[in-house]
This record gives structure tokens, C-alpha cells and sequence, in this order.
């Protein structure tokens, strides 16, 4: 009986091995361009976050469609679902190394999906750029990994600043989830720098998806704060903290990430949703090609996006990838010291340059929710 | 002080939440799981009730808890009725009600979406009361009277009207109660309804505080379960308190220590009942423990 | 190719955790759904020595084992004082207590944001990171998980077990210490699913909290009913189902924004269908 079990146990996997020896190629290094240009795409196109995910794509689709070739090679888009979470992400990515194998992969949208595949990335040598993955640990990822949307570092900073010019205590609350408890590390971070550690009168997690902040914000009022840092994971959560935070009769000014803007957060908080403040990367339309961008997404969309900041990078991400490919082919260490050394780019959503670590700098901005929507605080 | 009434007011949900449950298991004498996935289903009735037709808040929430509670017999009548002729050990109800509960939360999630719903009586937000330096809200104010009142008619339903003491008769000796002639699966089927339209109820009024989503089907009827174990599995009063207990620890622990451990802090003090005092406080029902 | 490989290795993982968590419950009647506490523990043991104290695999697995051996020693002590019903919901607790642990321990876990890039298992120099090698080091678990209970459920130490689960009072009137044969056989369930868990964090590289709550423990406990309580290679049948069903509903064409909540629904059924026709599973001997 054991030994009958022992014997398949060996034999099966090692004839499996056999068949796969045979199936092994190493990564396409070619200088010049396969038939077939693949690209691959890992962001959440399902559950909450699909709505992120399904906006990215959207951008990159408007790209592909305006340019369907690289020096008359096709492009191929290989679209993954990441599910915004780390483990589909993570398969998604071996699916596409090992199975399509692609040299570049444009993703994950949520920071939690981005973190997962890198190592995977890395050790293939595959390039990895995120158009809208902002957790401070990619920073230090890996040489492999870019991204054209800032670090919550950044973003994070522009709330820091003008917390620490507006107010004189704050309190924070962050959600336990990889976007809050990075953005609550890299507020701790700033205020520490800047030598205003002691502003900060509290600091607590809640637990994902809480919406009962009542013990929290008492908590809160008792603390003194003036200002309020609540970092979300999504918009209806947003409005629980302003709603009961109004119904406690708390009068503190409240920050908030860009999880908050979005149609619950209004409809939860009514009109205590006035006077909220959030940092956030915000379209410019003032910028080259912005207007045509958003026109085309209409055209072929039916109706604008939630926010145009997200097909926006993606679109980004999309050319700098492209530009890429047809100035050093398609190898994923010849992309990465592409990118590593490309001059300013100018992209519709932000001007792209990438520092020793891969990240590049764009401006956060204070927006300010009035009648119903967040407009730029002047 | 906050905190202890911030842990009354969701105590009373709590225990609002525990009164049908622990209605129906004082007849059926096991955990119908299913009980919180039917009650925050009222939830999203009331909710597409007012999108679709502009229902009144009050009406829609009246007409889902009717729902729910026909919804509650056929979980009997259906599921587990079947099961309990079969002879299934309790375990076997157990399980069952489990796998139902996943499908239910699961097609609900599949129908509506995985994300947090809030709904609200007014179009405003008012600051709550202000009395000694505690605050109140007015949804708060109903949630704990619509407790108290249900919880008291309970109590006189059950000890003083003929169905009540049926229903009581079922709890403590079904064979001997279908012998002496009542007709036990039709008051077990009342008071499924009766159980689940509360549930309803609870769960509506509940989610104009906290909002709702699939998960809280499971959450809400373990928060029901630990309450009546603090309580007294099978007592209305029981039920009260526990869940009032539930509520008040919870929220310590969320000063003390941080909302991180809300959790932990309900399942430990569950774990210490279970261990030291599992017949609850109210110690009402003798269970073939 | 590749993907079929993805496949057996899951379901040699899952088929540790089912036969672990079958010789726990179909031998002493403890229906535990707290299984991916102890899957967790090990997981997160392997990952946090691999990636931040450089051990190596086979040490960061015997020092996952002995932790999460001595976790289950402490809480067998509450679970095996209780009668079925109460039973479960410590169990439930438990399962709550170490996802909270694993979610708000941050300074050891990171909490949500998982640990990243653990590295593949090294055995004296030699790296298992190619999936059929990782394969065959898994097979190789499971053949002596297999091996181990097998043995276990034939020897003397076996047939008092049995004796346990069918009467209790019996065992004890007999001269048997029933809660201390309990509480071990408690331990080396958990141990072995440990064992799982190391294997787990080092083919994903990434873990979470997320991937051992208590939707993942009920996971396990239906493969364990299905392939049917007591029967060892029923558990590695009813792995190997429940791995397949999702893969066959990703062909079924069902639209992507649903497909998670179906495949869970499948699970509920699946549990729903067995304890009405067939509690016993397909190969059991033993009804709960």
C-alpha cells in the first residue's frame, strides 16, 4: 500500500519534470521584436475596486487603440484580473511570465496587488510599471519596478504640510488595510522629519470595513485635536466618520486620502460632507493632449470617468512602455535601464521622471468638498 | 462615560438582534444561523424599496420584516423540518444552516456588491442630544425604545397568551406537546416569522447606524449568539442584558486598547462564559448541555 | 503546462491540511473551523525566519511546528472542556483571535500589508523554486503526512482513539486518559497543518492575513467531509474537488464580477448537499 503510493508519488512528478525540461525557454531577449508585442496587465476588473482597475484599462485601451503597433510589430494587450488582492495578483503574474511570457507587465493598481508579483517581476527580470500603486514599499521593490504615480510619501506629504501650517493637534485613523497603515506610517514619518511629532495627539488602526467610529472619535474629541486625519479605504466609510463625527458634536477638521471622494461618501455624510478636505494627485487640464484624452474616453465610453486621474497614468504608462520598446526592444532589462535613464517625459497626466528608485515626483493638491462635489482649495 | 453609553446604545442592537434569535431557539433549541444573512436581507429590501419606488422609511422597513419572516418559515419549513425528521444530530442542523448561510451571504454579495451601504430616515445629519456632557442621537433614542417595548411584549406574549405558553411547551418537551395535540410545526412556523420579522427590524434599524453589507449577516448573528450565551440561551431577558454586556465590554476594549481588538475582545468573553458560566447569567433553559 | 503543476501543488498542500485536519476531527468528533489558524501560524513562522532572519526552509519549518504546537496545546485546553455546540463557537473564536493577532501584531506580521518575497525552500544549498521540484519536495510531505497517520490510525494508539470517539465514558471506565489522547491528537493536527503552512508561504512568496480566516477553515473542513470523516485518502480526493471546482467555473463563462461569490456558493451547496444525502462523505466510515 505504501509503496504502491511511494512509486506514483516519484513517478508522476518526475515524469512531469521530463515533459516540462522540454518546455523551458529563458527570457526573450531579443534586440529585435517578436512578431507579436505582449503586454501584460494585472489590476482589479472585478470586485470593489474594479472600478479603479476598469478606468486604468481604459487608458491603456484609448493608447492601444491610437497606436495598435511598434514599428509594425502588433501589440497585444494580455488583460489579468488582480482582484485587488495579493494572491490572485501574484498568480496572475506567474500566468503571465511563465505562461504568455511577457517582458512587461503594466500594474497592479492596488499597492497590495503591485507588492505581491514585484519579487516574482524581479526575479525574471520582467518590467514592472504601476500607473496607480502609491504604498511607500514600493520605493525599495526592486530595480525592476517603476511607477508613474506618486508614493503616498508624497501625497502624503502635501496633507502634512498643511496640517502642520492650519492646525495645532492632530489625531489620526487609519484602516487596516496596506493603503491606510502605509499612509499612517509615512504621516508619522513627515511629522517626525519636520520635527512636529508631538502634534500628533493620536494614532489609531480600526479595524477594514468598520463603520461604527463612535468609542473613536470620543476618543478623539478628548484628545484636543483641531484636525483630523481619517484614512479610508473607501468612500461610504469616509461619510460614517464625518456623520458620526457630526453627530458627536466633534468640531475638528477633517483629511482625508483620495479613498474618500465618490458618490456614498456624499450620500452617507449630507451636508455634514461640506468643508472635508482631501489630498490628493488631481488631473491638470491645463496639460498637452489632457482635453483630447478626455474627449476620446467619452467618445468611446459613453460617459467620463469616475476621475480622470486614473486612464490618465495608465495612458502614461502605456506610452513610456511603448517608447520604450521601440527604442531598446523588447527585453525587460533593456526597458528598465530605458527607463531609469529617460529624459523628462511629458505624459497627459504628469510630467514622468524616474528617480534611483523607480518612483517619480508628481504634486499632491488639497481639494475641498463643496455642493456636493471636491474642488481645489485656493 | 461616553463609552458606556456608546456601548448601551449598541448593546440595545445587540440585544435587539438576540431577542429573535433566542425566540426561535427556545422552540427549535438549535442555532439558526441563518437567521442574521435573513435579517440584513430586510436590509437591502428596504434599501431597493426606497430606490425603486420611493417607499416611506417606516413602510418599507414594515414590509420587509413580513418578507423576512415568510422567508424565515420556508428556512424551516424546507431546510431544516426535512433535517429533524431525518434524525440529523445537532451538528448536522449546524453545519447545514452554515452552508446556507454561505450561499445566502455569498448570492446577496453576487446580487448587490461586496461594498458597505449606509441608509437614513432624514435628509440631514443632526448632532445628537446633549444631556450632562453625553451625547445621544435620535436613532439611538428609537433603537433602545424599540428594544425595551419589544423585549416587554415579548415577555408578556410568551407568559401570558396561549400561543406564548405553546411556544414555550415546544422549547421544553416537543414529544410531549404534539402528543397532548397542539400542532407543533405550526407553531414552530409562527415562530420562525415571528423571530425572523424581528430580525428584520433589528437589522434595519441597526443598519441606519452602522450601514450594511453580505458580511454582516455572519457578524451580526454571532454577536447575537455570544449575547444570549452571556445571557442565558433561551431567555428574552437574558438576551437583554447580554447583548447590553456584549456592548459596554466591547467598547472598554476599544478605549483601552484599540479598535484593532473589537473582536478579540467579544470572542474572549465569550470563551470565558462557555468555560465558567455557560448557562449564562439568566441560567433559564435547561439545555441537554 | 505550468499551470497544471500550480494545480497539484495546491492540492498536495490542501491534501496535508485535509488528512491533519481529518485525523483531528473524524477521530475525536472536534469539529474544528479554526484549521487555517494553525496553517497561518506556520505559514507566517516560515516567512517572517526565511525573509528577516535568514534561516533556511527545514529550520524555519521545525520552528514553525514547535510554535504553533505549543499555540495548540494552550487552546486545547478551553476547546476540549466543551460539549459540540459550545465547542464550535470557541472554535469560530479562536479562528478570529489569530486572524486579529496576524492583522494588528504589526511590528512582527506588518498586519494587511503581508510579508513579501519569501524565497523558495533551500535544502543544504539545493533551491526547490522550480514548480517540479517544489512538487516533488510537496508530494514528499504528503507521502509522509500520509505515511504517518496511516501508521498512527493502525497502531494500538489508534484503535483506543477510535474507541474514544465511539464512547467516551467506555474508554475512560477502561483505564485511558481520554482528554490527554484528546489533546495530542489535538497537537498533531496542528502540527501538520504547519507543515502545509510553510509549504504555502513559499510557493505564493506573499501572505496575508486574509488567506487564513475563517472562510478558508470552512474551506477545509467541507474537503475533509466530502472525502469523508476517518478516510484518509478520501481527504486527498476531496482536496483535489474542491481545488478543481473553481478552475472548472473560470471555463464555464460565467461574467468575472460574480465568479468569486459563485465559487463560495458552490462550497455552501456542496456542504448543504452532503449533510442532507450523504454525511458521511464519499469514503467514510463515520457520521457526525
Amino acid at each position: 500500500m505504501f509503496k504502491k503510493i511511494s512509486f506514483i508519488a516519484l513517478a508522476v512528478p518526475l515524469m512531469i519534470l521530463a515533459a516540462c525540461a522540454q518546455g523551458q525557454t529563458g527570457g526573450g531577449a531579443a534586440a529585435t521584436l517578436p512578431d507579436v508585442i505582449k503586454i501584460g496587465f494585472i489590476s482589479p476588473l472585478t470586485g470593489n475596486a474594479a472600478a479603479y482597475g476598469q478606468d486604468v484599462k481604459h487608458g491603456i485601451e484609448i493608447y492601444v487603440s491610437e497606436h495598435p503597433a511598434i514599428a509594425g510589430k502588433p501589440i497585444q494587450m494580455i488583460w489579468e484580473d488582480g482582484k485587488c488582492n495579493g494572491q490572485d495578483a501574484a498568480n496572475a503574474a506567474q500566468k503571465l511570465i511563465n505562461v504568455d511570457k511577457v517582458q512587461v507587465i503594466i500594474g497592479g493598481s492596488c499597492s497590495g496587488e503591485t507588492l505581491a508579483f514585484a519579487p516574482i517581476a524581479e526575479a525574471n527580470k520582467v518590467l514592472v510599471i504601476s500607473p496607480l500603486s502609491s504604498s511607500p514599499a514600493l520605493t525599495t521593490a526592486g530595480d525592476y519596478i517603476f511607477r508613474n504615480y506618486p508614493s503616498d510619501m508624497k501625497v502624503s506629504e502635501t496633507m502634512v504640510d498643511y496640517v502642520i501650517k492650519n492646525h495645532k493637534k492632530v489625531a489620526m485613523i487609519t484602516e487596516q488595510t496596506d493603503f491606510g497603515q502605509g499612509y499612517r506610517k509615512a504621516v508619522n514619518e513627515h511629522l517626525t522629519n519636520k520635527g512636529k511629532k508631538d502634534m500628533l495627539v493620536l494614532d489609531e488602526a480600526y479595524p477594514a470595513d468598520n463603520t461604527d467610529f463612535r468609542t473613536l472619535l470620543t476618543k478623539v474629541k478628548e484628545s484636543g485635536a483641531d484636525a483630523l486625519i481619517a484614512i479610508v479605504q473607501a468612500p461610504v466609510t469616509g461619510g460614517f466618520v464625518t456623520k458620526q463625527a457630526a453627530e458627536l458634536g466633534l468640531k475638528v477638521q477633517i483629511f482625508s486620502g483620495d479613498a474618500l471622494p465618490g458618490p456614498d461618501f456624499f450620500s452617507t455624510a449630507k451636508d455634514k460632507a461640506e468643508g472635508v478636505k482631501v489630498a490628493v494627485v488631481s488631473e491638470d487640464p491645463s496639460r498637452k493632449g489632457y482635453t483630447d484624452f478626455a474627449t476620446k474616453f467619452v467618445a468611446k465610453y459613453g460617459k467620463p470617468a469616475a476621475s480622470n486621474v486614473f486612464p490618465a497614468f495608465g495612458y502614461d504608462a502605456a506610452t513610456i512602455v511603448a517608447n520604450g520598446i521601440a527604442a531598446v526592444g523588447y527585453d525587460g532589462t533593456a526597458l528598465k535601464d530605458y527607463l531609469k535613464g529617460m529624459p523628462t517625459f511629458k505624459g497627459i497626466a504628469s510630467d514622468v521622471t524616474f528617480d534611483e528608485n523607480g518612483d517619480n515626483n508628481v504634486p499632491a493638491f488639497i481639494k475641498v468638498a463643496k455642493n456636493g462635489e471636491f474642488v481645489l482649495e485656493k | 462615560m461616553q463609552i458606556i453609553v456608546n456601548g448601551i446604545i449598541i448593546g440595545g442592537v445587540y440585544a435587539l438582534i438576540a431577542l429573535g434569535f433566542n425566540l426561535i431557539y427556545s422552540s427549535a433549541r438549535f442555532y439558526h444561523l441563518l437567521y442574521g444573512v435573513l435579517a440584513i436581507l430586510g436590509v437591502y429590501f428596504v434599501r431597493e424599496m426606497g430606490l425603486l419606488w420611493n417607499v416611506n422609511f417606516f413602510v418599507a422597513t414594515f414590509i420587509a420584516a413580513v418578507l423576512v419572516g415568510f422567508l424565515g418559515m420556508m428556512a424551516w419549513q424546507f431546510l431544516y423540518r426535512p433535517m429533524r425528521n431525518r434524525k440529523a444530530s445537532d451538528l448536522v442542523m449546524l453545519v447545514t444552516s452554515f452552508g446556507a448561510v454561505i450561499v445566502l451571504q455569498n448570492l446577496i454579495a453576487a446580487i448587490w456588491d461586496n461594498n458597505t451601504y449606509a441608509i437614513s430616515i432624514t435628509d440631514t445629519i443632526k448632532p445628537g442630544y446633549q444631556w450632562l456632557g453625553l451625547t445621544i442621537t435620535f436613532n439611538q433614542l428609537v433603537i433602545l425604545g424599540a428594544s425595551l417595548v419589544i423585549m416587554i411584549l415579548l415577555e408578556l406574549f410568551l407568559g401570558k397568551t396561549k400561543w406564548g405558553m405553546a411556544i414555550r411547551a415546544i422549547g421544553d418537551n416537543p414529544e410531549l406537546t404534539t402528543a397532548l395535540g397542539l400542532h407543533t410545526n405550526r407553531i414552530i412556523l409562527i415562530v420562525f416569522f415571528i423571530g425572523s420579522f424581528m430580525g428584520s427590524l433589528a437589522a434595519t434599524l441597526v443598519a441606519l447606524e452602522i450601514g450594511v453589507r453580505p458580511t454582516y449577516g455572519i457578524t451580526l448573528v454571532l454577536e447575537a449568539i455570544i449575547a444570549s450565551i452571556i445571557g442565558g440561551i433561551g431567555s428574552m431577558r437574558g438576551a437583554m442584558l447580554g447583548g447590553l454586556i456584549l456592548g459596554i465590554v466591547e467598547n472598554i476594549g476599544i478605549y483601552y486598547w484599540g479598535a484593532e481588538w473589537k473582536e478579540v475582545t467579544a470572542y474572549l468573553l465569550l470563551t470565558l462564559f462557555l468555560l465558567f458560566r455557560p448557562k449564562g447569567l439568566f441560567q433559564k433553559i435547561q439545555t441537554a448541555q | 503546462m505550468d499551470y497544471v503543476l500550480h494545480l497539484l501543488i495546491l492540492i498536495s498542500i490542501f491534501s496535508i491540511l485535509a488528512i491533519s485536519l481529518n485525523y483531528m476531527a473524524g477521530f475525536t468528533g472536534i469539529v474544528s473551523v479554526h484549521h487555517a489558524s494553525f496553517y497561518g501560524l506556520g505559514a507566517y513562522a516560515t516567512a517572517i525566519l526565511t525573509s528577516r532572519y535568514g534561516f533556511t526552509f527545514l529550520p524555519s519549518v521545525v520552528a514553525g511546528v514547535a510554535i504553533t504546537a505549543l499555540f495548540a496545546w494552550l487552546a486545547s485546553y478551553p476547546i476540549l472542556r466543551l460539549r459540540h455546540d459550545s465547542q464550535i463557537l470557541v472554535s469560530i473564536g479562536l479562528s478570529f483571535i489569530v486572524f486579529n493577532l496576524m492583522l494588528n501584531w504589526t511590528d512582527l506580521t506588518d498586519g494587511p500589508l503581508g510579508i513579501k518575497g519569501i524565497h523558495a525552500p533551500t535544502i543544504l544549498g539545493f533551491s526547490f523554486f522550480q514548480k517540479p521540484l517544489f512538487l516533488l519536495l510537496v508530494l514528499a510531505a504528503l507521502a509522509l503526512t500520509y505515511w504517518f497517520f496511516r501508521h498512527l490510525t493502525l497502531s494500538p494508539y489508534g484503535t483506543i482513539l477510535k474507541g474514544i470517539r465511539e464512547n467516551p465514558t467506555v474508554a475512560s471506565v477502561n483505564g485511558h486518559a481520554v482528554t490527554r489522547y484528546q489533546r495530542s491528537v489535538f497537537v498533531m493536527g496542528a502540527v501538520f497543518a504547519a507543515l502545509a503552512g510553510s509549504f504555502i508561504a513559499t510557493f505564493l512568496t506573499f501572505i496575508e492575513p486574509k488567506l487564513f480566516d475563517l472562510m478558508l477553515s470552512v474551506f477545509i473542513l467541507v474537503m475533509v467531509i466530502l472525502g469523508g470523516l476517518g478516510n484518509l485518502k478520501g481527504s486527498i480526493a476531496g482536496a483535489a474537488i474542491m481545488i478543481l471546482i473553481p478552475e472548472l467555473l473560470r471555463f464555464a463563462g460565467f461574467p468575472a464580477s460574480i465568479i468569486g461569490e459563485l465559487q463560495q456558493m458552490t462550497y455552501g451547496l456542496i456542504l448543504m448537499l452532503l449533510m442532507f444525502f450523504r454525511p458521511e462523505g464519499l469514503f467514510g466510515e463515520y457520521k457526525i
